[in-house]
C-alpha cells in the first residue's frame, strides 16, 4: 500500500521508440494507440489532478479534460520534451485552471464554514500536527503549494517541474522552499502546544 | 520547527494528504474517445447543413444594429450622456480591456444566436464545442481581470461562462437534446439580449 501511495515514477511501459509510434498512430485517430497511451499516463494523471483538486469526482472530470487537449493537440507534441512531461504539464495546466475558477465560488463556502466552526471549536481539543500540516498545506499560495505537492508528495524532480509549469528549475526550488517556511511558522505554535502538553504529561 | 521534524510530517503526508481514490479508468476512457475522437458529422443529417459563415453574419449584424442603435440612443440626449460619462469614467475599465470584452461578447453572441436559428440543428457539434472552448478561456481571463470590476459585467460573464461550458461539453451523440437545454437556458438567463446591452453600454462608456 505504502509503495502504491509513495512518490512512483511515470506509468508508462512503453520504451521511447514504442511510445513515439503509439504518438505519431494516436495523432492519426488510431483509437487503440491512443488507449495505450491513455493506459500508459492515467493514473499519473489522476493523482496529479486529485492532489490539485482534492475531490474524486473532480479529478475524474478534470483527468477526461486532460486527455481530451491531449489526444486533440497531439499533433503539437513535438518532442522536445518527454511525452510523460508534456502530458502532466496539460495536467496541471487543466487542473489548475480549473481550481482557479473554483476557488472564487469556494472561497464564499470557506468563509462560511469557517464562521460556522469559530463558533463551535471553542473548548475543542485542537485537530492533531497533521490536520494541522493539511491545512497549511492547503492554505499556501498556489505557486509553493503546487511546487511542494509536485516535488516532495508526488517527488518530481525540480527539473521536470520547472518543465511542467514552465518556470525555471531554480523556481520550482525557491517555491518548495518557500513553501516549507510557510509550514514551519504554521506550525510552530501546534509544535509548542505539543511540546508542553508532553511535558505536562511526563 | 526544525528541518527534521518538517520532513518526518512531509514524509507522513505523503501518504495522507489528498490519496487520490483509483481513478474510474473505463469511463473516463469512454468519454475522451467520444470527446476527442469521435467523427466531425452532423448531428441532424436530415436538415441543410448550416452555413457558418452566414448564420455568423447575421448574428454579427444585428449586434451592430444593436450597438449603432444604443450609441445613436445616446447621442439624443448629449447633456445627459456627457454627465454620465463623466460619472462612469470612475468606473470605466481599461480600455483595452474594454475593447476584449466588447470583441468576446460579440463573438459569444454570435456563436450562441447561431445555436438558436432553426437550422441549429444541424450545426457541427465540435466545432461550435471548439469554439465555445475558446470563448470560455477568454471569459474565465475577463473574469479574473479589471473588466469584471462591474458587478453586473460580472454577473453577465459568469452567466456566459456557465452556458459557454455547457456548449463546449456538448456531444455529437447527444447534439439536439444539449442544444435544447443550452437554447432553453440562454433564452431563461436572457443572455443575448443582455450581451447586446452591455455592448451598447460598453460603446456608451457606461462600463
Amino acid at each position: 500500500m505504502l509503495q502504491v501511495l509513495k512518490a512512483v515514477p511515470p506509468t508508462g511501459s512503453a520504451t521511447v521508440r514504442d511510445e513515439r509510434t503509439l504518438i505519431a498512430e494516436a495523432a492519426k485517430g488510431d483509437r487503440t494507440a491512443a488507449r495505450e497511451l491513455y493506459d500508459a499516463h492515467v493514473e499519473r494523471v489522476h493523482r496529479i489532478a486529485y492532489r490539485i483538486c482534492g475531490d474524486a469526482d473532480q479529478a475524474d472530470d478534470l483527468t477526461q479534460d486532460v486527455f481530451v487537449q491531449v489526444f486533440r493537440r497531439l499533433d503539437q507534441f513535438r518532442g522536445d520534451s518527454a511525452f510523460s512531461t508534456w502530458v502532466h504539464r496539460v495536467a496541471l495546466t487543466v487542473s489548475l485552471n480549473a481550481m482557479r475558477k473554483v476557488k472564487k465560488f469556494r472561497q464564499r463556502e470557506t468563509d462560511l464554514d469557517e464562521a460556522f466552526h469559530h463558533e463551535h471549536d471553542a473548548g475543542e481539543l485542537e485537530p492533531d500536527l497533521r490536520d494541522r500540516l493539511r491545512e497549511a498545506i492547503d492554505a499556501l499560495p498556489e505557486g509553493s503549494r503546487v511546487a511542494l505537492v509536485m516535488h516532495t508528495i508526488e517527488g518530481f524532480s525540480h527539473k521536470e517541474i520547472g518543465e511542467m509549469l514552465g518556470i525555471a528549475e531554480g523556481t520550482s526550488k525557491a517555491r518548495v522552499f518557500d513553501a516549507r517556511a510557510r509550514l514551519k511558522k504554521a506550525l510552530a505554535p501546534h509544535m509548542t502546544d505539543l511540546r508542553n502538553t508532553e511535558k505536562e504529561q511526563a | 520547527m526544525e528541518d527534521h521534524k518538517l520532513d518526518q510530517l512531509l514524509e507522513d503526508v505523503r501518504t495522507s494528504y489528498r490519496v487520490p481514490p483509483a481513478p474510474a479508468v473505463e469511463a473516463i476512457w469512454q468519454a475522451v474517445e467520444a470527446e476527442a475522437f469521435a467523427p466531425r458529422i452532423q448531428t441532424g443529417n436530415t436538415h441543410r447543413t448550416l452555413d457558418w459563415r452566414f448564420a455568423g453574419m447575421l448574428a454579427a449584424a444585428s449586434l451592430v444594429i444593436g450597438i449603432f442603435g444604443g450609441r445613436w440612443s445616446t447621442s439624443i440626449a448629449p447633456t445627459a450622456t456627457m454627465a454620465a460619462a463623466t460619472e462612469s469614467q470612475v468606473s470605466n475599465v481599461a480600455s483595452p480591456y474594454a475593447r476584449t470584452t466588447e470583441e468576446v461578447l460579440g463573438r459569444s453572441a454570435v456563436l450562441l444566436a447561431a445555436l438558436r436559428s432553426p437550422d441549429s440543428r444541424s450545426v457541427n457539434t465540435l466545432q461550435v464545442s471548439d469554439q465555445a472552448q475558446r470563448l470560455l478561456g477568454n471569459v474565465r481571463l475577463l473574469l479574473d481581470s479589471p473588466a469584471a470590476a462591474d458587478p453586473q459585467m460580472q454577473t453577465l460573464l459568469l452567466d456566459l461562462e456557465l452556458t459557454l461550458a455547457q456548449v463546449a461539453r456538448m456531444q455529437p451523440a447527444r447534439g439536439e437534446t444539449d442544444l435544447t437545454l443550452i437554447n432553453d437556458a440562454v433564452a431563461h438567463r436572457e443572455i443575448v439580449p443582455r450581451i447586446r446591452s452591455a455592448v451598447v453600454e460598453m460603446s456608451a462608456g457606461s462600463y
